[in-house]
């Protein structure tokens, strides 16, 4: 049961596909992202999903001088209609896989390997979750190649622009800055003046005080302004050091999106990520990649957001056993065919169900209407409580402050809303309401699924001092007097 | 293989057969979570498809199961009555793991004697030795065990396809299947450690397996595992059960229904494979050990599943023990001149009849079964109530109400995506100890039950002669054997 030589068709297909990677990867990222919009669209439901979109659309509505980097979104979200939005993301996406593969020979990643990592990387939850809702880290993607393109360019004149997006993906947060450092760090020892080399083949770091080349002088310059301007931005404009979190994180389920995460990877490209993780090992340079891969699995641990970083690298790995698996001989040959039909359903089962959920994180167009309701029968100085991943809707379609907002951070704040969600006795809810001056509870269907109704708020939303004032499938509007 | 071995494995496999079907038609009824199986069986042979969506259990609910087994029974159930079929098939297939086990074991040792010996183990392991249960473990333990004997013959071409086979059948039938790939794991593991070189067709056979396993109980557990996350696992067991059904390894006890000679042979031999000889061919046995043992350890698996394949792994590793001994005693044999060898054989068989064939009877007759008034009982309801009343009996009588009743059952043991199970299965328990009535009531009220049963295992369990909170205003007892029925006749108002 030895191999037998390749099918003559079987390769005519895979070298077609590698050819022309530039036409069917963007046609992969328009499928993909379009669907949810389609269906939104569709369903007449908001096609901006996610608290992040919110959040930032809510800060550049009030631009300020700590937050003069959101100008340009607030020029974008004035002048688009808000379907607009979700197009512009869509676009970047595009762009963004362009810009890679523009950039990939020049780091000397091979055509399959390229493929097969934008393959993987499109059809991943975070990228799917990234594109289409207004993601700061999808813009921060798009910078960062947009930067990298300019510097490795051949023509001189552009290496000097390299630092305008560089330095524009530093308004992000402190963390997406420190990894740009790093990024631009392993540029100048290992790569810069091997450009036209394979990245694993470079064997001696180039000598650092050598100013001589163009690229490194820009570099150089680069790593400056990013470093400076990083921290700037994190002790006077208040730049968070990491972004979010916007949901209730989880470890687990926000890592691997079949187990209910907002985001996350497939499990299938886990499993593909664990045999390049084992494979990649034996290969010169490879610690460069398992340092990325710590580098961006310690910050995963205390904020998930950084899932879009963590979930690169693991998809590079799942990249590399991918190639790895099925480029060697396999003594069984059948099975081998097996295997590879096994991974892709795996793989498009996996997206396809994320696919089929995407939309069902908020908001809705019912409770985007039971916040417009807030919003003109509501005096502005209320405070609404509310499940913290409501904050931000609450903030940009009812204009009002919610009482707690994950990305505030303040434990006091988290356990007096638990404390309050969790009451038994209406001697014990009363004062946490009135101390802290709550009087609009906001309930979505989501939190009436997850929350007991026959003890803790909802139990004593049946007391007279609370009145329904909005009701709808998806949300209802409590007053509390 | 001889004649004369071929009739020894025979009659092995009669014996153990014989003795499975005499008991399992002697003791009435079937196992309390048989029923689930049966229903599921029937379900599939009148209309093609398992009861996914069951209006019964739950007073409504969806399921999640694999259906191999059930597909599998209902083929049987074409040409059989299904009762009979189920008790015939399941102690069939439970009896040819004598042939199975000889196999593997000829494969492992070489040694016929020792082959022989390692079968008629397995044929009487007490911890299998349920003749009326009809789960579909009885298809998993012969499955797996077909699929290593593939595995270790892979490369010739006809167990290649059996190997496909069998993996496929094993990956619709049990999610216990993950024994298996974790023990091919744990082969590859320790044969790296050991710098033993890796047979390629393994390699790729588990990587092919690890991928199809995954992606299939992906398909059938999508929503599962979206609505529970990584708890999964456990199948959203209520934690008061939990300790039952995945119970911390009581050593003795775990001795005693894998039968203490293999047990002992059995870690003899893995020790002497890990550190000793190093033998890669013992490798295997002993990865699949270690998997188990782990599984169980970290509560991944149920218990008795896991020990009933344990039990089988060692009953393998016993024929390499006894080929060890038998090889010692012919050494002495050469040197001094010694009558102990020539009891050897006659002394294992005395002490493995001893130590399995008592202990595997006991089994069988301890099973926990609903005597035939019980199960009257249930059959009485269906045609004395009506059709869309709810009734409430103990937890593991749940499925007698949806098999036999053909009623919405407060409670059974299929707990995957029931949504506060803990709170229902603390209702259900209040409900056999109140005093209350305006307690019972609004439980009633709440789950929709209309009747009450009481069975001599409740009063057992509760040690009460029945319901604690009753009056003749609002419950009549409507059917009065060893078992008691009572309809509810008030209901709170609110």
């Amino acid at each position: 049961m030895k191999t037998k030589p390749k099918n003559q068709s079987e390769l005519n297909y895979w070298e077609h596909l590698i050819n022309y990677q530039k036409i069917y990867l963007v046609l992969l990222v328009i499928l993909i992202l379009g669907i949810p919009a389609l269906t939104n669209y569709l369903q007449g439901e908001p096609l901006i999903r996610g608290g992040e979109s919110y959040g930032h659309l809510s800060l550049a509505r009030e631009i300020s001088w700590n937050n003069f980097y959101y100008f340009p979104l607030k020029l974008v979200a004035e002048t688009l209609p808000e379907e607009g939005l979700i197009f512009i993301q869509v676009i970047l996406a595009v762009l963004s896989i362009l810009l890679f593969l523009r950039l990939a020979p020049r780091l000397g990643l091979e055509q399959k390997f390229t493929f097969c990592f934008l393959a993987l990387l499109i059809i991943s939850p975070t990228f799917i979750f990234a594109f289409t809702t207004l993601s700061a880290y999808s813009i921060y993607l798009f910078l960062v190649l947009s930067g990298f393109n300019l510097l490795v360019s051949r023509k001189k004149k552009f290496n000097s622009f390299s630092v305008i997006p560089l330095i524009l993906a530093t308004f992000m947060d402190f963390f997406s800055s420190l990894l740009l450092i790093i990024l631009l760090l392993i540029y100048l020892f290992f790569i810069v003046n091997k450009i036209d080399n394979h990245l694993f083949t470079i064997k001696k770091p180039f000598t650092f005080f050598n100013f001589k080349d163009n690229k490194k002088k820009i570099t150089v310059i680069n790593l400056g302004a990013v470093g400076i301007l990083s921290i700037i931005n994190l002790l006077l404009l208040k730049v968070p050091f990491i972004l979010g979190p916007f949901h209730l994180q989880k470890i687990l389920p926000d890592l691997i999106s079949d187990l209910g995460g907002l985001s996350g990877i497939n499990l299938f490209t886990l499993l593909l990520a664990s045999i390049g993780l084992m494979l990649l090992w034996k290969r010169k340079n490879s610690y460069l990649f398992y340092a990325w891969l710590i580098l961006t699995l310690i910050p995963y641990w205390f904020n998930t957001h950084t899932i879009f970083y963590l979930s690169i690298i693991l998809t590079f790995f799942a990249a590399q056993g991918l190639l790895k698996l099925f480029q060697k001989q396999w003594n069984l040959t059948e099975l081998k065919k097996y295997t590879g039909l096994v991974v892709i359903l795996g793989l498009l089962f996996s997206t396809a169900t994320y696919l089929e959920r995407i939309n069902d994180k908020g908001p809705s167009t019912e409770m985007v209407k039971a916040l417009y309701w807030i919003k003109t029968n509501i005096p502005d100085q209320k405070i609404v409580f509310s499940d913290p991943q409501n904050s931000d809707y609450i903030l940009y379609f009812s204009g009002k402050q919610s009482f707690y907002a994950f990305a505030e951070n303040d434990p006091s704040k988290k356990e007096l809303s638990q404390r309050i969600f969790s009451s038994l006795y209406i001697d014990e809810l009363f004062p946490l309401l009135e101390q802290n001056q709550i009087s609009i509870i906001y309930i979505t269907k989501e939190m009436r699924s997850g929350l007991s109704a026959e003890q803790g708020l909802l139990f004593l939303l049946k007391n007279e001092r609370f009145k329904i004032v909005y009701s709808s499938e998806d949300a209802e509007v409590w007053v509390f007097s | 293989m001889n004649k004369k071995r071929n009739y020894w494995l025979l009659g092995i496999f009669l014996a153990v057969l014989a003795v499975r079907l005499i008991l399992a038609f002697a003791l009435p009824n079937f196992t309390y979570e048989s029923y689930f199986h049966l229903r599921q069986v029937e379900q599939i042979t009148a209309i093609g498809l398992p009861l996914y969506q069951d209006s019964l259990s739950y007073g409504g609910r969806e399921l999640v199961f694999l259906p191999g087994f059930h597909y599998f029974m209902a083929f049987f159930d074409l040409f059989l009555p299904l009762e009979f079929a189920a008790k015939l098939i399941p102690n069939l297939l439970m009896a040819s793991l004598v042939l199975i086990v000889y196999l593997l074991s000829k494969k492992f040792s070489e040694n016929e004697t020792a082959s022989l010996l390692a079968a008629s183990v397995a044929g009487f392991l007490p911890i299998t030795f349920t003749t009326n249960s009809f789960t579909p473990e009885v298809l998993f333990l012969p499955l797996i065990l077909w699929n290593i004997y593939a595995f270790l013959n892979i490369t010739e071409k006809k167990y290649f396809y059996l190997y496909l086979l069998t993996f496929l059948l094993l990956s619709i039938t049990s999610a216990a299947t993950v024994l298996l790939l974790i023990g091919f794991l744990i082969h590859f593991t320790l044969s790296f450690m050991e710098s033993k070189k890796m047979n390629r067709e393994e390699l790729e056979l588990t990587v092919f397996s690890l991928f199809f396993f995954i992606w299939l109980q992906f398909l059938f557990y999508k929503n599962t595992l979206l609505n529970e996350g990584i708890s999964f696992i456990w199948q959203n067991i209520p934690q008061a059960i939990l300790m039952e059904y995945f119970p911390k390894v009581s050593i003795p006890q775990a001795i005693l229904l894998v039968s203490i000679i293999p047990f002992v042979a059995g870690i003899y031999m893995v020790y002497q494979s890990l550190f000793k000889i190093k033998q890669q061919k013992a490798f295997l046995l002993v990865s699949f050990a270690v998997s188990t043992t782990l599984l169980t350890w970290f509560r991944l698996i149920e218990f008795k599943l896991s020990l009933s394949f344990f039990g089988l792994i060692l009953a393998v590793l016993f024929s390499l023990f006894f080929k060890e001994v038998s090889e010692y005693f012919s050494k002495i044999k050469k040197i001094k001149t010694t009558k102990l060898s020539s009891y050897l054989l006659p002394g294992t068989i005395l002490l493995l009849l001893l130590t399995t064939l008592y202990p595997a009877v006991n089994s069988a007759l301890n099973q926990e079964l609903p005597s035939r008034g019980e199960i009257e009982a249930f059959k009485w309801i269906k045609i004395n109530t009506p059709a869309n009343s709810g009734a409430a009996a103990l937890l593991e009588e749940g499925h007698l109400i949806t098999y036999y009743s053909k009623r919405e059952n407060f409670m059974d043991d299929q707990y995957t995506l029931i949504k506060d199970v803990d709170k229902r299965f603390g209702d259900l328990n209040s409900l056999f100890r109140t005093k209350f009535q305006t307690q019972a009531l609004g439980t009633l009220d709440d789950y929709k039950i209309n009747y009450l049963i009481f069975t001599p295992k409740a009063k057992e369990r509760y040690g009460e002669e029945t319901f604690g909170f009753l009056s003749k205003d609002c419950f009549k007892l409507i059917y009065d054997q060893e078992t008691k029925i009572y309809l509810v006749k008030c209901e709170l108002k609110s």
